[in-house]
């Protein structure tokens, strides 16, 4: 079982790596950027923003002295080898200070007759591609996602992600937790009560609830309950608390959300309990003299269960991908409203920290599913050992 | 001898599509729409005469059934009685001119001319009884018909009457200060002489043409009733809303430029705007069926892309089989693993938002599934005997692939293609709701869809019927796949 997890685990850094790889390889093939602008910035601006993004590097001085000149000019590419600026050194000699690698300048800084002590940053050149590459992986690795494009660079992506994540992460649990009872809860019922008018109602409903999605349901629903009958209203959160006034505002997110996700769990629960309820440990259970009640609750349960959990991976993909557009219908003020605008302005930074979050959530869910599964069937948990 | 007609197996398949009642249903559903969508243009211009970028800004949200006069494709009337209305000095004639721009250079002009006339078909110059000189102007300069532009300014005229003498409610007593608009316009609510009017302008032009007190109230109140409406007004400023270039360009059979009582096509027709309009005034019902044709052809034609990757790349995985074989299913399985929506939103964000990039990218992410089915297919297919035979004469791997083996995986990968189709009809109305879809002025359903719900509540026809639109044809593309798979497959079904 350990080697299991474990196994997935590292399957799920795995894709996380690629996804990071192919969303940095992605936005640097991208056009657009922190420096896009109608003029022309100032070689000092440039090298502040290149070093807020990650863009630029201080070059070090590697002796002290006093700066005569600089040989290369900004924007200017310097070869390996070539002179970067003339120091005179303590001693009096004149000193060349060559350049490590192939860079490109940024900022020439402090004018001639500047004190530069070793170790002092000389000048500023714009970093290579696998240097981003592996600082952004580098500073991932420590839960720091960078800063915006959008404020310039005065909000880090994780502070907007802290704002909003926690109003996406209830609006999906609500949802996810009443897919769950309702699905599994019509679904037992169904299949229990197979070919009654509970069956064809709820079978009915959930084969309409199936082909749809909450880009339709979620509008309906509004018109419905919201416009029409006034039951509910709609549009923006409240903070989590249990009061009918902070919660009524919820219902209709969090339904349009979860209906979809039901339809699919009732329609595999039936199936499951129809695979189950002929089966022999069934037969044995009633012949024990035990209830209906705890016959159903002990071993149809689990047999409707199974299914339902195999599909939870792609249906928390489907609530996650889901949560964005419900959040826009009802102006939920979660992740995915920052997302889409960062999407729309090319937020780079932004839109990558949120392909990460919500990535690293559907990896770290779909392995507490394949466990969750091993755990519930015992056949699969002999399979893995 | 009464012999049962003997069936192939297909034909069988299909007779058991065919008694499935939804299936049927959900296909004549669907063909409807795409018959919709692919005569878009012609239902646009022949029975709604609306174009989807036509904007009648004051009809800005006019629920549905509001009419209005179209000025892409507008029609007339045919009462020629009505043109003493438009004839406003009474001289049996409605007369145009053109005015050339000052110190017109007609050589390049000409030149320009010809450039036009090989770019545009079908277009003015008309008759050749038109001057050459006159012709160039009509292209170079603007074009005058004094009768016709005294009706464009009456329509400023009534365009005030709603928003500043809508006072009182019906026929009450109008006291200062009060302001309760019921949307109609009484006798003593109607300005009655020119200081009235704020706009000076638009005052003597009201003067000029009559538009004031009891005799103007009149001209309105075309029902009598005592009571001006927004209907009556629509009415009224039918003939103010001539559109001077299409009267000429079809009316004018002989060519002088003039429009008398005989070429007289009547007034312009109203149109109505059976699904109401969007914040720009355009018709809803046309912006549906453009946007029918948008999301199916995504649909289907992404559905295809991910077809031909997928069932060649499942394939290839299947027959060559081994380290292959092992090496393609893992990169398919690591790929399943990434979010897929996000992935497309950022290949959207990279390589720029359009119809064509969207399509593509729908297309490259939705093969994984076929593969894996059709992979799956020919592992069992090709230890078959069939195949066996095939290759004992001879026959090239390549051949055998394309003509034994992949026909006979034909009848999941159908099964499962017709259910992609939804899918992708889906999120591509997904990405167009984020605004990274389609692009304006382009709409699918998703976009219409996200337009309207921004103002479900004062305005909720135009979120309503595409999210019908919509839906109904989920729906329907859902219940041919199922009535597919039902009946390729008897024993899948319940």
């Amino acid at each position: 079982m350990a080697a299991v997890v474990l196994r997935r685990l590292l399957q799920g850094l795995i894709t996380l790596w690629i996804v990071m790889t192919l969303s940095f390889a992605l936005m640097r093939v991208a056009p657009g950027g922190p420096f896009d602008r109608d003029k022309p910035l100032p070689p000092a601006v440039m090298a502040n923003l290149g070093r807020t993004f990650g863009l630029a590097a201080d070059v070090p001085s590697p002796v002290s002295g006093t700066l005569l000149r600089f040989a290369a000019k900004v924007r200017a590419k310097v070869r390996e080898g070539q002179v970067l600026a003339l120091l005179r050194a303590p001693n009096g000699h004149e000193l060349e200070v060559r350049a490590e690698r192939d860079l490109v300048l940024v900022q020439t800084i402090g004018d001639p007759g500047r004190v530069v002590r070793a170790g002092q940053p000389l000048c500023v050149r714009e970093t290579s591609v696998l240097e981003q590459y592996v600082a952004s992986l580098k500073s991932y690795a420590h839960f720091d996602l960078g800063v915006t494009y959008a404020s310039e660079g005065a909000t880090s992506v994780m502070r907007n992600l802290m704002q909003s994540f926690p109003i996406s992460l209830e609006l999906g649990l609500c949802a996810l937790i009443l897919a769950l009872v309702l699905g599994v809860g019509a679904g037992l019922l169904a299949g229990l009560k197979r070919n009654t008018w509970i069956d064809y109602v709820s079978m009915t409903t959930a084969l309409g609830a199936v082909s749809l999605s909450s880009i339709v349901l979620g509008p309906l629903l509004v018109l419905i309950f919201g416009v029409w009958l006034r039951w509910l209203p709609w549009g923006g959160w409240e903070p989590f608390s249990f009061r009918w006034e902070h919660l009524q505002v919820k219902v209709l997110p969090v339904v349009t959300l979860a209906l979809v996700y039901a339809a699919w769990f009732a329609r595999l629960a039936r199936a499951g309990v129809l695979e189950v309820i002929n089966q022999d440990f069934i037969r044995t259970a009633r012949a024990k003299g035990l209830s209906e009640f705890a016959v159903v609750l002990r071993h149809a349960l689990r047999g409707a269960l199974l299914p339902v959990v195999s599909f939870l991976g792609p249906a928390l993909a489907g609530i996650v991908t889901g949560s964005v557009v419900v959040e826009r219908i009802f102006s939920v003020p979660g992740v995915g409203e920052y997302f889409v605008t960062a999407a729309v302005n090319r937020d780079y930074p932004m839109v990558m920290g949120t392909v990460v979050l919500y990535s690293s959530l559907l990896i770290v869910a779909n392995i507490a599913v394949d466990i969750a599964y091993a755990a519930l069937d015992p056949r699969v948990r002999v399979e893995a050992a | 001898m009464n012999r049962a007609p003997s069936r192939t197996p297909l034909g069988q398949a299909l007779l058991r599509l065919r008694k499935n009642r939804m299936a049927v249903a959900g296909m004549c559903v669907v063909t409807t729409m795409m018959t919709l969508g692919l005569l878009a243009p012609v239902l646009a211009t022949g029975v709604l005469h609306f174009s989807p970028e036509e904007q009648h800004t004051s009809f800005a949200f006019a629920p549905p059934g509001t009419a209005d006069v179209s000025f892409d494709h507008p029609t007339y009337d045919g009462d020629k009685t009505a043109f003493s209305s438009v004839d406003l000095d009474g001289d049996g004639r409605i007369r145009c001119s053109i005015e050339p721009v000052p110190g017109l250079d007609t050589d390049a002009a000409a030149a320009g001319l010809l450039a036009r006339a090989l770019g545009q078909r079908g277009a003015w110059p008309g008759p050749s009884q038109v001057p050459l000189r006159d012709t160039l102007a009509l292209w170079a300069g603007t074009l005058r018909c004094p009768e016709i532009d005294d009706l464009h300014e009456a329509e400023r005229f009534y365009a005030f009457l709603l928003q500043r003498y809508d006072v009182a409610t019906d026929r009450q007593a109008i006291r200062p200060g009060l302001k309760r608009p019921d949307g109609k316009i009484s006798l003593g609510e109607f300005p009655e002489r020119a200081d009235q009017v704020p706009d000076a302008g638009t005052a003597r032009l009201a003067v000029r043409l009559g538009l004031l007190g009891q005799a103007g109230f009149a001209r309105i109140d075309l029902d009598g009733d005592g009571l001006v409406s927004r209907a009556d007004i629509i009415e009224a400023t039918r003939r103010t809303r001539i559109d001077k270039e299409d009267l000429l360009r079809r009316f004018d059979r002989d060519g002088d430029l003039t429009i008398d009582s005989m070429e007289f096509p009547g007034l312009p027709e109203l149109w109505r705007f059976w699904l109401g309009t969007d914040q720009k005034g355009r018709d809803l019902c046309v912006r549906l069926l453009y946007g029918a044709r948008v999301s199916l052809a995504i649909g289907i034609l992404a559905t295809l892309v991910s077809f031909l990757i997928g069932v060649s790349y499942g394939a290839i995985a299947g027959y060559v089989g081994g380290r292959i074989d092992s090496l393609l299913m893992r990169t398919v399985d690591v790929l399943y693993g990434l979010p897929f929506m996000f992935i497309v939103i950022l290949l959207l964000v990279v390589a720029g938002r359009s119809t064509w990039n969207l399509f593509l990218a729908l297309g490259a992410v939705s093969w994984l599934s076929m593969a894996r089915i059709v992979r799956g297919q020919v592992l069992a297919l090709r230890r078959r005997e069939f195949v066996e035979a095939a290759i004992a004469t001879g026959m090239s791997e390549m051949r055998i692939l394309f003509r034994h083996v992949l026909p006979n995986t034909m009848g999941p990968v159908i099964v499962y293609a017709t259910l992609s189709v939804p899918a992708v009809i889906l999120e591509e109305a997904f990405l167009s709701f984020l605004g990274l879809g389609v692009q304006p002025p382009g709409a699918s359903w998703g976009t219409l869809i996200a337009e309207g719900s921004r103002m479900m509540a004062d305005r909720p026809w135009l979120v309503l019927y595409p999210a019908l639109a919509l839906g109904v044809t989920l729906f329907s593309l859902n219940f041919i796949g199922d009535g597919l798979r039902d009946a390729l497959d008897p024993r899948s079904s319940r």
